[in-house]
């Protein structure tokens, strides 16, 4: 991993047409621009971790007790219509 | 129990068994098959999936097929009438979109213990290009939750 310093106002180019530039920097959070291209996405980690966190509670499992009481539910609701 | 899956393929009559712990033994036809090129986060290498749907049931699947993972998903709109987004343009070419009657939309669900706190995830919709038979969870910004439970949209 590479770690450099940056000052207000400075920054950085990833590849080709990713520009990183330090906007400010208040009280312990930076603000921080971003150049790219329109096809780069750009997502903020914790959100990212997020998603793969409950894809994985998603993927355990489900129990057949559980499916069943889904099964029940919808019946209940065919039942009202 | 889940035995078909309904996309169609037309020509590809390759009939793939697979052993599932969900659903036991299943047939499915090798063409119906949908890539995810980039699997789906924490499941980078699943990029083979089966839609597998049921009309008993209230949850659609997404059956990978290298791996014996399965993702129960849900229409978004049937939890949340006024759910909308703009797919990102990097997507729209990533997955070959030219017309939104092909797309497929789903959220996955997470079903817990306790099913009243059955929720989905709106903030990273799966979006499915039937016609290319090309899939991607997109990540959309944090203006929908990650957990939307929505037991009283679907219990008694």
């Amino acid at each position: 991993m590479l770690v450099l310093t940056r000052k207000k106002g400075e920054s950085l180019l990833i590849g080709e047409g990713v520009e990183i530039t330090i906007v400010d920097i208040i009280e312990g959070k930076v603000r921080i621009a971003i150049d790219a291209p329109r096809e780069v996405q750009i997502i903020r980690s914790e959100i990212k971790r997020g998603i793969e966190d409950e894809n994985k509670n998603a993927s355990s499992i489900a129990t057949i007790e559980q499916l069943k009481k889904l099964k029940k539910n919808k019946q209940k609701i065919t039942k009202k219509v | 129990m889940i035995n078909k899956t309904k996309l169609r393929s037309g020509r590809s009559e390759i009939l793939l068994k697979l052993n599932t712990t969900n659903f036991g033994e299943i047939e499915i036809d090798e063409g119906s098959l949908i890539n995810f090129e980039e699997g789906i986060p924490g499941f980078e290498s699943l990029k083979r999936f089966a839609l597998l749907q049921d009309d008993e049931m209230i949850v659609d699947w997404l059956q990978g097929i290298d791996e014996d993972v399965a993702f129960p998903v849900i229409n978004p709109f049937a939890v949340k009438d006024d759910y909308e987004f703009k797919i990102p343009d990097g997507d729209i070419a990533k997955l070959k979109i030219d017309s939104q009657e092909d797309l497929l939309i789903y959220s996955i669900v997470v079903i817990p213990d306790d099913i009243k706190q059955i929720r989905t995830n709106l903030q990273a919709p799966i979006i499915i290009n039937a016609k290319e038979k090309l899939g991607k969870q997109i990540i959309l910004d944090d203006k929908y939750p990650l957990r939307y439970e929505f037991y009283e949209k679907v219990g008694s």
